[in-house]
């Protein structure tokens, strides 16, 4: 197993500077460089070349990308151009940011979805399941925002039960446990809101996979055997069902400190996915490249981990 | 011989949109201890619903066991609670089923499937279990015995699996091994090993056996008794040398001429005209008249009743006295 999550690292290298290439020429295929934005507006031609000159903008685009990758190796960035200060300075605070909210909304839709999953599949066309049928299909289909607005609405604005907006109370200073209430609290609403956009999702997902794996010769063995329907569908039909369940879970890691652009501009939450838009918005080269190379690498990683997961659950997959 | 099983008048139906299906209809049959008994019919008869209405494993909803008894070795199967009938599956009556590429769970180890059967049913811990396991895998003429209970099930055979799906129905010594197919999806060598060592077992452990086949030459070469169903009724139920020299059903008739045999070389194959009729709409009387070349006025408007025709011998045809083969 070692052995063989070693060879996969390694094999991801060649991808990593395949996508690096990618993303470096799409991004400069992009119109536009962020020198106007730089600059005063009445900047001169010649002030212009100059400032492309110093950003190192102005040489072919296989040498930038050069100069970039060597850099990038030994971990110097570049500087936002945007926030005016070293890029690996800048991204950790807002990742961190999205992370609490996501942390706190993976771990609750997991672990609320997968027990609704199984029961559906197991009561499918009851009452039970054509609820949360029913309760999926609008989770799926209402935008974020829109029902951001309506959370905002009802129990920020009528009720004032949950702060609307922000991270923490501004100016209150607060330290240790009354800090994370007040996060917490500020998490509520915007938490409610990606719960629910994920557990649809998910529940429909596990609900699925049971269903096949319950109609399945093997569990008909199971109970000839005599064992208790709980031990059927927990022990001999869930541990198949795990195997798609991981999958999710692997693609699930990226998404854990990536931002939900939407949602942060509702609740004004001050994460990674408004930054993301205004360096694709300024042309902020180096940390729009630092951002997609992470979430590459985050995608890999997650796409490995569901393959090791599945060699753990499944004995049909060989790993050496 | 006493009986071991006695089956009286289970209706088990199922309650679809379309309508109700009656899959066992009034069947009734009985299995003495030590006997194999041979359920025969055509696809979708009620031969498997019967089996799994015996242990109750009937999907509910749809299905439903309306009526009947289920006396086995003294206890009415039918009036026991949930956590009753699950201490005598796989411990008193276990089964084996058609599908050996997709019984075993393929996440489990074959041992650990056998294991828990008797961890659940005879107090076992883990070590006394796996012992017992190893024993029943030798048993079951698989040789290294400590290796295969450590493979999962897609590294066996397909012979090989139902084998140990047997080691699993056996390892409790049931009273009753139910047998749904179980040779069907195997090919002609390994068909004819699992038999004999179902045989083998069978008088080892003097457990019943009712299998479950269309196939009338596993029945020929299997059983002491046999039942033959159509559209979840029992038409014909006689020893088995009785049925096969003188069987007294038309339906059990045309099985037999469509069964291919050697001496028939040379000649086309005889078949049952038409098919098994949709269960939602069965036809008027006989269920098997529109079929039937004996059939008369009589057959189209009444429904025949089981009755005995010789001693142990039943059918269920007006005619029963005159058709012959």
């Amino acid at each position: 197993m070692l052995r063989y999550i070693g060879r996969r690292l390694l094999q991801l290298i060649p991808v990593i500077i395949l996508i690096s290439i990618l993303i470096f020429t799409i991004v400069k295929a992009t119109p536009g460089d962020p020198v106007g934005s730089n600059l005063d507006p009445r900047a001169t031609a010649e002030q212009r070349q100059a400032e492309r000159a110093r950003l190192g903008l102005d040489k072919p685009i296989p040498v930038q990308y050069w100069n970039w990758i060597t850099r990038s190796v030994q971990g110097d960035f570049g500087d936002s151009y945007i926030y005016k200060r070293p890029v690996i300075e800048v991204i950790p605070d807002f990742i961190k940011n999205s992370m609490i909210l996501n942390i706190f909304v993976y771990i609750f839709a997991f672990l609320v979805s997968i027990p609704i999953g199984i029961i559906t599949a197991v009561r499918q066309y009851s009452k039970t399941d054509n609820f949360f049928s029913a309760f999926s299909i609008i989770g799926i289909s209402m935008p974020t925002f829109f029902f951001g607005l309506l959370l905002i609405y009802f129990f920020g604005v009528k009720n004032q039960w949950f702060p609307i907006s922000g991270m923490e109370t501004v100016g209150k200073n607060i330290e240790g446990l009354a800090h994370v209430k007040d996060v917490l609290n500020h998490i509520a609403l915007p938490g409610i809101v990606l719960i629910i956009a994920n557990l649809a999702s998910l529940v429909r997902y596990t609900r699925t996979s049971m269903l096949e794996v319950i109609n399945q010769d093997y569990i008909r063995t199971a109970r000839s055997k005599g064992l208790e329907e709980k031990v059927v569908i927990y022990k001999h039909a869930f541990r198949n069902a795990l195997i798609p369940i991981i999958t999710i879970v692997g693609f699930t890691i990226p998404s854990l400190f990536s931002g939900a652009v939407m949602l942060e501009t509702v609740f004004n939450w001050p994460g990674i996915g408004r930054v993301l838009v205004d360096a694709v918005n300024l042309r902020d080269y180096n940390l729009l490249m630092a951002l997609n190379m992470f979430f590459a690498i985050l995608t890999l990683l997650g796409n490995l981990l569901a393959d090791i997961g599945y060699a753990l659950v499944d004995p049909r997959i060989r790993v050496d | 011989m006493n009986n071991l099983l006695k089956v009286k008048d289970l209706r088990t139906y199922f309650y679809t949109d379309d309508g109700v299906v009656k899959a066992v209809d009034g069947v009734e049959f009985q299995v003495k201890f030590g006997e194999t008994i041979g359920i025969v019919g055509e696809s979708g008869c009620g031969k498997s619903i019967t089996a799994m209405s015996l242990i109750r494993l009937i999907q509910s909803p749809p299905g439903k066991i309306v009526s009947g008894n289920i006396i086995f070795d003294g206890e009415d199967l039918t009036q026991l609670s949930d956590e009753e009938i699950r201490s005598i599956r796989g411990n008193d009556i276990s089964m084996i089923f058609q599908e050996p590429m997709t019984s075993l769970n393929p996440v489990f180890t074959s041992g650990y499937q056998i294991e828990e059967i008797l961890e659940l049913h005879q107090k076992l811990d883990e070590d006394q279990a796996r012992k017992r396991a190893i024993e029943m895998i030798k048993l079951i003429g698989i040789p290294n015995a400590e290796r295969i209970v450590d493979e999962y099930p897609h590294q066996l055979s397909g012979g090989m699996r139902q084998r140990v799906m047997i080691a699993m129905a056996l390892a409790c010594q049931p009273k009753m091994l139910i047998a749904d197919e179980p040779t069907t999806a195997l090919d002609v060598t390994i068909q004819a090993q699992i038999l004999e060592l179902m045989n083998e077992l069978k008088n080892k452990m003097n457990t019943s056996i009712m299998l479950i086949t269309h196939d009338l030459g596993v029945i020929a070469e299997m059983a002491d008794h046999v039942i033959v169903m159509y559209s979840g009724k029992v038409v014909e139920d006689a020893p088995i040398i009785e049925l096969f020299e003188n069987p007294r059903h038309p339906y059990t008739i045309g099985l037999m001429a469509s069964m291919p045999s050697l001496a028939k070389e040379g000649q086309r194959l005889e078949t049952i005209p038409g098919v098994v009729p949709n269960p939602l709409y069965l036809p008027k009387g006989c269920y098997f008249h529109p079929r039937c070349k004996f059939a008369t006025d009589e057959c189209k408007k009444l429904q025949p009743e089981l009755r005995e025709i010789a001693p142990g011998h039943k059918s269920a045809c007006f005619r029963a006295e005159e058709v012959t083969r």
